[in-house]
């Protein structure tokens, strides 16, 4: 077979490659998103003795079962791995832990499993596949029918300890198919009813599609009940969940056992005591179970070994070890997750669309759009979460129904803004703005702007200001269509109402509740906080004396008090004097509240103009390129060792050698020199426009000046990180010189010729 | 030459008021008359011998006499508002006066001729001391200050014992909150030096005080106790007292111990007794405990209803006065006759209206609330009543153990009584006892009157809580029961005022 040879010549290189690696036993195959030649170990593609004699018990078992159960459908026992070889399935599981934090909890790994493969069907959905391909091959081609999927899921969470099994069997259409147009998002809120959806029509092959999950006992990682994991979605199911149509048989890496029991009722109903032989027939009998592993542990460590006698116990033929390499998963792979960096989902009303950090140059991570219809032909709406963007932009929602555009962002931006929503009305528009008030020096938790109104929320003064409403004048009539685009600063204010905390420090009867400046009537209205047990509160209305001199006249009260005093005209002259200077600080307060709302508006225009993602730490730093050009190095010498033959002679051999070394420095001087020469072009730019500014500085607008600090400051870094990169280089590029050299000197083919 | 003296009369603070008050021509002349509004008066250099006429001067915050020829601090009891008294540069000898200034935060009293720092015990505001160039000779004297815990400045110069070594360690080591010594900010290192100089005193001086801290705190502690003993009208039930004031008055008492099986008997009537008292006492704290629960949870519900109205009250309110506000608005440009006429009538229809909603909303607001009241008043009747049952009960068990015992020290006695009359060995008898009771009639009679007296003592006891019980409980609902019509007239006053306020306003488009 064509495998055969392919396999021998890649195992001649293979071999001396393992004695160049150090420190491994096994050989850990890392995976990469290269498309390089792959090798897969001697153990995928033979059968070890045990592993025969393993298959001959599992051959003799099926024809048993076959005749004692003539109705029942073939087991999945021994399919054909990637490399034509028959395993045994249990002893694809290789159980696996890794060290992502990610993939600790079998809510990562599940979703870790269902994002980064993608699904091929079975053909025909009815029948048990032919090939199992191990979870190896699978997480590199990233293809994988459930069973596969199921076979890596069960081995990632036997590493992390939990007491997983893979499950044949059936169950419905949706799951089988994944298709999930018939759910709900689970990113909506629940509380969007779901009418009854119009019944779809009967599944003709309902109970007959094979399928194959994972099932979780209790017992082991602090799991309390049974439960079922779908690899396809990594969500998880209740074991008497109506989409389990049936199980077959279930197996982990200890054990086979064959489900006994009736499952006309789906899966209501299973036990899943594995030990129960009446229940679940095991193919291994008396293999050690992972209960008896658990109880050895312990044992061992009570020291309950008695070392001078130990029963004979009749040999029992375990499981073998499983055959396949150690799994072993990326940081990136977590990072990228899903194949070509996206995802898009299908749920009822809704799609769903995922995508991995940067991979959009706004930075969109999820987009949840909803539709009217079950058809997803008219929008609704459509909400989109946002990561590393430069403007703090975390969610936008388009909402066409109410017709109103959302933002929010993270702590920490200009104006210390946190939410932003524009809806239009019939009468114009509507803005609101919400701030971290904390944060700012008016303390302005909420502002409400819609036509010819301003509303203005505060938190925590010191004066206990919690309320202002502005009521301007209404534009002209004949100003009406460009309403929206006059500087807002011009209006005119008509009424001002403001409302206060009680101030538990003044009596209740002279902290002012709420205070209204009529501005086009000349008055004030004062309303003062109510009294223990009363429900009228004091009113005081002052008048400003325009042509006359003050007087009581000027004041009407109404004092609920009986006891108090009336306040002599002094006092009250001394409070329409301070009521006459708040209005004139209320003027200047207003306008900045105005000015602000525009700057809003056209600081966000401005920012949605020039989105840019925050860079990862991870690529600033320059470490991590030792390694991969150490990779490089040695990958580009594997393509000459692929075409070196076995024969080559002595002289051959030494001008390869050579021709590789200079090769190599040619590449070295390259790269210092592409360094040099982008080091000196950017600080040739970067002088160019420090002299155009000191000559225009006090001719530059605003945004001029913005953008050349911005420059500058890139441009800075920019000259930086090359300059520290040519630096590395030229003290790297010796020490990589050598080592390649003796790379070569040590290289198997070329080694006996090299004259020393 | 001695500078003439003034008197300090009322027309001299008149002119001294008028002189640093605001702008007047802005108010009409008739209004600007009450001056006793002022709040600082400034006359220093006024050549002042006696501090007078400024009883009427309630609302004075600062005022300035320094410079004169003042000799006594007086007269300045009614200027309870007084934040700051300068008194510098005068002649004062004893500081006195001062004890109804209990705002007063800046005290100047620098350049005269006091000896002691005292009499300032009501000064707990005072953040800022000026007491320089005095006549203190005692170092020890200044910790008299160290009661006013908002104190940060004392200026002290010019005092006998400034000129002292010690003096500026001495005092910012006992005074740690100070920040400024004689008009010098303290800087840390010279309050390190002075706290290591005089450590052992400051120790000393603070353990005294958290000592005398602590036993405050435990006769704080005490007397909360108590005052709960009493709400439970049990006070003084928790222990042996009660019996022990049986014996109080009894006659012959340590005489008749010494007779043989009466101690015994004492013994086990004072442990039954105390039991009783005992339990008599845990019921009481339970029923207290269950009162309280009760009443706490009346006065909640109180609270949520009267709160219910209030708010359907002011929305009532704010309705009614954004249409009046815009009546008033059109009545402001109407011109003709008729028109104006229309709207003001129904303005006051609307006026009466609202007077009328108000009224209803009160109305319903009190009988929901006296409703409540009854209903408590019934269940903390039947508490009150179960417990004195109770009390009853005990009192009661109390007495028979008496008539017990009176019984059996009767037999005692009269079998000694017999024994010495015979004559026979009487073991264990002092000889003076022995005499005692050869006066058979002497003895019996001793034994019923101590009898009576301990059922008089029980009985006391016994009345005094139930009459406890019985007033507490009528001053109380009384005490609600008026509150509540008292908050009902008042409102009901407010809302007919109100509607006249609101009259007022529409008559001047008459």
């Amino acid at each position: 077979m064509e495998a055969a040879v392919q396999s021998a010549f890649e195992e001649q290189l293979r071999i001396g490659e393992e004695k160049e690696k150090e420190n491994s036993e096994e050989p850990e195959l890392t995976v990469t998103h290269d498309n390089q030649e792959f090798c897969n170990p001697e153990s995928y593609m033979t059968k070890s003795v045990v592993e025969t004699r393993l298959l001959n018990v599992a051959d003799s078992f099926q024809r048993q079962y076959t005749v004692l159960f003539p109705d029942r459908k073939p087991l999945l026992l021994c399919p054909l791995n990637e490399c034509g070889v028959k395993k045994f399935v249990s002893t694809t599981l290789q159980p696996s832990a890794s060290s992502h934090c990610e993939l600790q909890t079998w809510q990562g790994c599940a979703y870790f499993v269902a994002n980064f493969l993608s699904l091929e069907l079975l053909e025909p959905p009815v029948d048990l596949p032919k090939h199992l391909f191990s979870p190896t091959s699978v997480l590199r081609t990233r293809r994988a029918t459930c069973f596969e999927f199921a076979t890596l899921l069960c081995s990632l969470l036997l590493g992390i300890n939990y007491d997983a099994y893979c499950v044949s069997g059936y169950a419905a259409k949706e799951m089988c198919l994944l298709d999930q147009s018939q759910f709900p998002c689970p990113l909506l809120d629940s509380d969007v009813k779901e009418e009854d959806s119009q019944q779809q029509p009967e599944d003709l092959l309902r109970g007959l599609r094979v399928h194959c999950w994972v099932l979780v006992l209790a017992g082991s990682g602090s799991i309390r009940e049974n439960f079922f994991i779908d690899p396809l979605t990594g969500s998880s199911y209740p074991t008497d969940s109506s989409s389990f149509l049936g199980i077959e048989s279930v197996w982990n890496d200890l054990n086979y056992h064959v489900n006994m029991q009736d499952c006309r009722n789906g899966c209501v109903g299973l036990k899943f005591d594995l030990d129960d032989t009446n229940l679940w027939e095991p193919v291994l009998h008396g293999a050690t179970s992972r209960k008896q592993l658990i109880l050895d542990v312990l044992n061992k460590k009570e020291n309950r070994m008695i070392s001078t006698e130990k029963e004979e116990q009749p040999r029992v033929f375990e499981m073998p070890r499983s055959w396949v390499t150690f799994i072993s998963i990326h940081e990136k792979d977590l990072e990228t997750l899903w194949p070509d960096g996206k995802k898009v989902t299908f749920y009822k009303k809704a799609k769903l669309e995922k995508f991995a950090p940067y991979l959009n140059p706004d930075g969109v991570i999820t987009r949840l759009t909803t539709y009217k219809d079950q058809d997803c032909a008219e929008v609704a709406m459509v909400k989109e979460w946002y990561k590393h963007r430069n403007d703090s932009l975390e969610e936008r929602e388009v909402n066409k129904l109410k017709d109103s555009t959302s933002e929010r962002f993270k702590y920490g931006r200009r104006f210390q803004l946190l939410f932003h929503r524009i809806t239009s009305l019939s009468t114009g528009f509507e803005q609101q703005m919400e701030f971290s008030s904390y944060a700012r020096p008016d303390y302005l938790a909420r502002r409400v702007w819609s036509t010819n109104e301003m509303e203005e929320f505060y938190e925590g003064r010191r004066d206990f200001l919690c309320y202002r409403q502005v009521i301007f004048q209404p534009p002209d009539q004949f100003d009406d269509s460009v309403c929206w685009k006059s500087p807002l600063r011009r209006m005119r204010v008509l009424t001002v109402v403001e409302r206060f905390h009680r101030n538990a420090a003044k009596p209740a009867n002279e902290d002012v509740a709420e205070r209204v400046f009529l501005v086009s009537e000349e008055q004030f209205e004062l309303t003062y906080h109510l009294m223990d047990h009363r429900f009228i509160p004091s009113r005081r209305i002052l008048t400003k004396p325009l042509f006359r001199k003050f007087s009581n006249d000027c004041v009407s009260t109404f004092q609920v008090d009986l006891c108090a005093k009336p306040l002599s005209t002094q006092a009250l002259f001394k409070i329409l004097g301070a009521l006459q200077d708040d209005e004139a600080k209320l003027t200047a307060e207003i306008k900045d509240s105005l000015k602000e709302i525009e700057d809003i508006v056209a600081c966000r225009e401005q920012e949605q103009n020039q989105v840019k993602l925050r860079k990862r730490i991870k690529e600033a730093v320059p470490t991590c390129e030792d390694e991969e050009q150490r990779v490089e190095d040695e990958n580009s010498l594997e393509s000459w060792k692929v075409l070196i033959s076995k024969n080559l002679d002595a002289e051959e051999a030494n001008r390869l050698y050579h021709s590789l070394l200079e090769e190599f420095k040619d590449k070295m001087v390259a790269q210092a020199n592409l360094l040099q020469e982008r080091y000196e072009k950017d600080t040739r730019e970067l002088h160019a426009k420090q002299n155009q500014y000191r000559r225009n500085h006090l001719t530059m607008t605003e945004k001029q000046l913005e953008e050349y600090q911005c420059f500058c400051s890139e441009k800075t870094t920019q000259i930086k990180a090359t300059q520290i990169r040519l630096n590395r280089h030229k003290e790297l590029a010796h020490e990589r010189y050598k080592a390649l050299e003796q790379k070569l000197q040590q290289n198997p083919v070329l080694r006996p010729h090299l004259k020393k | 030459m001695d500078p003439v003296p003034n008197r300090m009369n009322r027309e001299m603070i008149q002119n001294a008021i008028e002189k640093n008050s605001i702008k007047s021509d802005l108010m009409s002349k008739e209004d600007n008359i009450c001056l006793p509004e002022a709040d600082v008066i400034k006359l220093e250099y006024q050549n002042i011998q006696r501090i007078d006429s400024l009883q009427e001067y309630t609302s004075l915050v600062r005022l300035d006499l320094n410079n004169n020829l003042i000799k006594k601090i007086q007269g300045l009891d009614s200027l309870i508002n007084l934040t700051w008294l300068n008194l510098s540069f005068n002649r004062i000898e004893k500081i006195q006066g001062l004890t109804s200034l209990q705002k007063l935060k800046v005290l100047n009293l620098s350049n005269n001729q006091i000896t002691v720092i005292e009499n300032m015990d009501t000064l707990d505001n005072l953040t800022h001391f000026f007491i320089g160039c005095n006549l203190l000779n005692q170092l020890e004297n200044v910790l008299y200050l160290k009661r006013f815990k908002k104190l940060v400045h004392i200026y002290m110069k010019g005092n006998l014992f400034s000129n002292e070594d010690d003096y500026q360690f001495f005092i910012v080591a006992f005074f740690p909150n100070l920040t400024v010594l004689d008009n010098k900010l303290i800087l840390q290192e010279l309050k390190e030096k002075a706290s290591s100089k005089y450590q052992d005193d400051i120790e000393k001086r603070n353990q005294e005080e958290s000592q005398k801290q602590l036993a405050e705190e435990v006769l704080q502690k005490q007397e909360a106790e108590l005052n709960l003993h009493k709400e439970a009208f049990v006070e003084y039930l928790d222990g042996p007292h009660l019996f022990k004031s049986m014996f109080d008055e009894d006659t012959f008492s340590s005489d008749r111990r010494s007779v043989p099986g009466i101690e015994d008997l004492l013994q086990s009537f004072e442990n039954q007794m105390v039991g009783l008292c005992k339990q008599l006492f845990d019921r009481g704290l339970a029923e207290r405990e269950q009162r309280e629960r009760e009443l706490k949870s009346f006065s909640s519900s109180q609270d949520e209803v009267e709160t219910h109205y209030k708010n359907q009250a002011i929305q009532v309110l704010e309705d009614f006065n954004r249409q009046h506000k815009e009546r008033i608005k059109k009545l402001e440009q109407l011109t003709l006759r008729n028109s104006v006429s229309e709207e003001l009538s129904r303005g006051y229809d609307e006026i009466n209206k609202l007077s009328e909603r108000l009224m209803t909303l009160e109305f319903k607001l009190i009988s929901k609330l006296e409703e409540n009241i009854r209903n408590v008043e019934t269940c903390i009747s039947d508490k009150v009543t179960d417990f004195i049952e109770i009390a009853q009960e005990t009192f009661t068990e109390c007495r028979n153990l008496e008539d017990d015992f009176h019984h059996k020290v009767q037999e005692i006695i009269d079998a000694t009584l017999e024994n010495v009359a015979k004559g026979s060995q009487v073991e264990n008898l002092p000889h003076d006892v022995k005499m005692l009771f050869t006066d058979k009639i002497k003895v019996m009679h001793a034994l019923n009157t101590n009898h009576k007296l301990h059922l008089l003592t029980l009985n006391d006891r016994e009345q005094k809580l139930l009459t406890s019980v019985s007033s507490w409980k009528i001053a109380f609902f009384k005490d609600v029961h008026d509150k509540v019509t008292q908050q009902n007239r008042t409102r009901i006053s407010d809302i007919h005022r109100y509607a006249d306020f609101l009259r007022k306003q529409l008559e001047r488009f008459h």
